[in-house]
């Protein structure tokens, strides 16, 4: 009996099927003015027997708290809207410079959010981005969240998901770091990285910086980086395998990379040992003054993506955030870089 | 008035060890690790190893005196503090585990309303579990420790870590032994809610055969849940900075939020509906005892005052409204099973020792 009573209840709470609800896989958030706030989804509208044509249907409205909109939004919509599905989350850039913390908090606090959400900061308005038609065979959202995967979690480009946001948020000695994304000539492109002071937008990083960046946060096995030569030649070094480490030694901080490369364009440059040892060493010079200026941007903002800051504190006795940000942006940070060329492709 | 058990009621030693293990692996579990860490941060590590220690040593005091009377703690009380005495604290001891029993079971609930169905009725969810219970329990000893067997299924969902490697950070282990014996003893003191569920084994005593042996199968039981402790401590320490832990309300399952699968989406469905197989073994074990108790209290039979506990349960359960009132529970019930374990059986074992020296010099 106590069996059948199991197998009786198993129906008893709201059942969802899939094609009697909408999802949605991207949201962008956007400020109006200093409490109003807009919130678009992109549902995607699947057709009965054609599944591969998904086409999206825009959704956008204005108010002051996201869930009040969404309610507002399934006013306009024949069925129930369910976020168990969100993938990606896009805020506009003046949205991002006013701060993140409230839309965050929606996003951590619902049981149905996943902590893999990828999050990107938009150059302009969310909601004019999501409205381009960027993607011509898949769903946006879809797009989306591949476009951050292979470029930021499996490329070369530094990027957070929601989890590593509110770490390096919450984190004392860290800033947190989003890629930004832009609509430019009817595609979508990563175009840079937006630093975090707190969880302000406050600085932009370009494409070649975000590259550099990412060195200094992981280790790497993957990118390209161009090597400007004396005689104004350009060569293109891939990076197939690179370590870093830090140090902290009387309150400097010595940062150690060391990377193993490949050439991969020397058109009219020999590649003979003598020559390779030259070109090792501008790879060298260059690498360290590109980091060193990138180091130096970071002070000047007193932001700290790299997290020296916890850095100093997994190695010192009683860290003190307050004392390490009143020296970080005088701090001595040296760059040390060690390139190994190894190979250079299948000619000489 | 001594209770000889018969031998096809009895479990083999080593079970000892599974029962154990069910009554720590409890739904406290899943939010073991927030108190501890904010307390101690890194070194939160030492703490459950120092609560460990003392779980020890309160195991081999309580095995001194049950190994001396050869029986359960129900007729040690009697015969120690005589017959009124003796009763009132059997009553209080069944109340503690009915108390054990409902915040459990409610904790339970919580976790599905908050985590899966969120217009889930507390009290039609605690109808059927109480119902399965009823009918678990009243089956006797040897198939609740059947029952317990299943806790042992929630290990294999503890290999949910490795899918965490990527956010590992172990650079927050560092620097080692940076907190003051003050903060780790305040730590270890918040563990001891975890350790809670020992004070089962004097309960079940009598149903284990050669229960003399079993002294060491509960000794692995917890050096068995002091590993998984460890691990789960140093895994948040190293996943998530101690200020987010202390926003998170169930950390167990918020790391199943980074798992996914093509054919699974949300890991942490079937992670927080698993948790079922946590809470049977201890409510069934906790029912148990505290009907045993009113079986020889009040001299009735085991089958009888088993609705009028579930019952009970069942009321006090429907009776807890949100969050808040968990919470007060849990502070109860992390009183009540501090000053058991590390309070009363300690003095008990005293309390015993002076007892049969007097008699010997008498």
């Amino acid at each position: 009996m106590v069996l059948m009573i199991c197998v009786l209840l198993t129906a008893c709470v709201k059942q969802q099927i899939l094609e009697r609800i909408n999802l949605f896989i991207v949201a962008g958030f956007d400020e109006i003015s200093r409490d109003q706030l807009e919130v678009t989804l992109a549902v995607p509208q699947f057709q009965a027997g054609k599944p591969e044509t998904v086409t999206d249907q825009m959704y956008s409205r204005t108010g002051h708290t996201s869930t009040g909109i969404r309610d507002t939004i399934a006013t306009q919509m024949d069925k129930p809207l369910q976020p168990g599905k969100l993938s990606v989350v896009i805020f506009g850039s003046a949205k991002a410079a006013s701060g993140l913390k409230k839309e965050l908090d929606i996003l951590l606090r619902n049981a149905y959010f996943s902590r893999k959400i990828y999050l990107a900061v938009v150059e302009g308005k969310a909601k004019e981005l999501l409205s381009e038609d960027f993607s011509k065979k898949d769903e946006k959202g879809m797009f989306l969240y591949q476009l951050l995967d292979s470029n930021t979690r499996k490329g070369a480009l530094p990027g957070q998901n929601l989890h590593e946001f509110e770490y390096a948020l919450v984190g004392k000695g860290m800033d947190s770091f989003l890629p930004i994304l832009q609509f430019h000539n009817d595609r979508i492109a990563v175009t840079g990285t937006a630093l975090f002071h707190k969880d302000k937008y406050v600085a932009a990083l370009d494409l070649n910086q975000s590259r550099l960046m990412k060195l200094l946060l992981q280790d790497m096995n993957q990118g390209f980086y161009e090597v400007k030569l004396d005689n104004g030649l350009f060569l293109a070094v891939e990076n197939v395998g690179s370590s870093v480490k830090y140090h902290l030694k009387n309150k400097a901080i010595t940062i150690n990379l060391s990377m193993k490369g490949k050439i991969r364009e020397a058109e009219g440059y020999p590649t003979s040992d003598e020559h390779l040892r030259s070109l090792t060493k501008r790879f060298k010079q260059q690498l360290i003054q590109e980091e060193t200026e990138l180091i130096k941007t970071f002070q000047k903002n007193a932001i700290d993506p790299l997290g020296l800051g916890d850095f100093a504190r997994s190695r010192t006795r009683h860290w003190n955030e307050e004392d390490w940000m009143r020296q970080y942006p005088m701090m001595n940070v040296d760059v040390d870089v060690q390139v190994n060329i190894m190979e250079s492709g299948i000619r000489q | 008035m001594t209770s000889r058990i018969q031998e096809r009621n009895t479990v083999s030693p080593y079970l000892t060890f599974v029962i154990v293990h069910a009554m720590l692996f409890g739904i406290d579990f899943l939010l073991l690790t927030i108190k501890p860490v904010q307390m101690a941060g890194q070194d939160a590590w030492t703490a459950v190893l120092l609560c460990s220690a003392g779980i020890h040593i309160v195991i081999v005091m309580m095995y001194s005196f049950l190994n001396r009377h050869q029986t359960d703690l129900i007729h040690i009380h009697i015969l120690l503090f005589g017959k009124w005495m003796g009763w009132m604290l059997n009553i209080l001891f069944a109340g503690y585990f009915l108390l054990v029993t409902v915040y459990q079971l409610r904790l339970f609930i919580e976790v599905i309303q908050v985590w899966v169905f969120p217009e889930m009725k507390t009290w039609s969810l605690a109808l059927v579990l109480l119902l399965i219970a009823f009918y678990i329990v009243s089956c006797g000893f040897r198939v609740i420790v059947g029952i317990c067997m299943f806790s042992l299924l929630n290990t294999i969902l503890f290999l949910t870590i490795f899918f965490m490697i990527p956010y590992f950070h172990f650079n927050n282990l560092l620097p080692a032994m940076s907190h003051s014996p003050h903060d780790i003893f305040g730590a270890t003191k918040e563990l001891t809610a975890s350790y809670m569920g020992i004070e089962i084994i004097p309960f079940c005593y009598p149903f284990i055969k050669t229960p003399r042996k079993s002294q060491k199968w509960a000794h692995w039981g917890v050096l068995s849940m002091t590993f998984i402790y460890v691990v789960e401590v140093i895994f948040a320490v190293i996943t998530f900075r101690p200020e987010q832990l202390s926003n998170e309300l169930w950390p167990g399952l918020t790391k199943y939020k980074f798992i996914q699968f093509p054919f699974v989406e949300r890991f942490e469905f079937i992670g927080s509906s698993v948790t079922v197989l946590r809470l049977f073994p201890i409510i069934c074990l906790c029912i148990w005892v505290a009907s045993r108790i009113m079986k020889f209290t009040f001299s009735i039979r085991q089958i009888r005052v088993l609705p009028v506990l579930l019952g009970v349960v069942f009321v006090a359960t429907c009776f807890i409204p949100n969050r808040i009132g968990v919470d007060v529970v849990q502070s109860w019930i992390k009183l009540s099973g501090i000053s058991v374990i590390f309070g009363y059986f300690p003095s008990l074992f005293l309390f015993d020792i002076l007892r049969a020296k007097v008699k010997k010099t008498k």
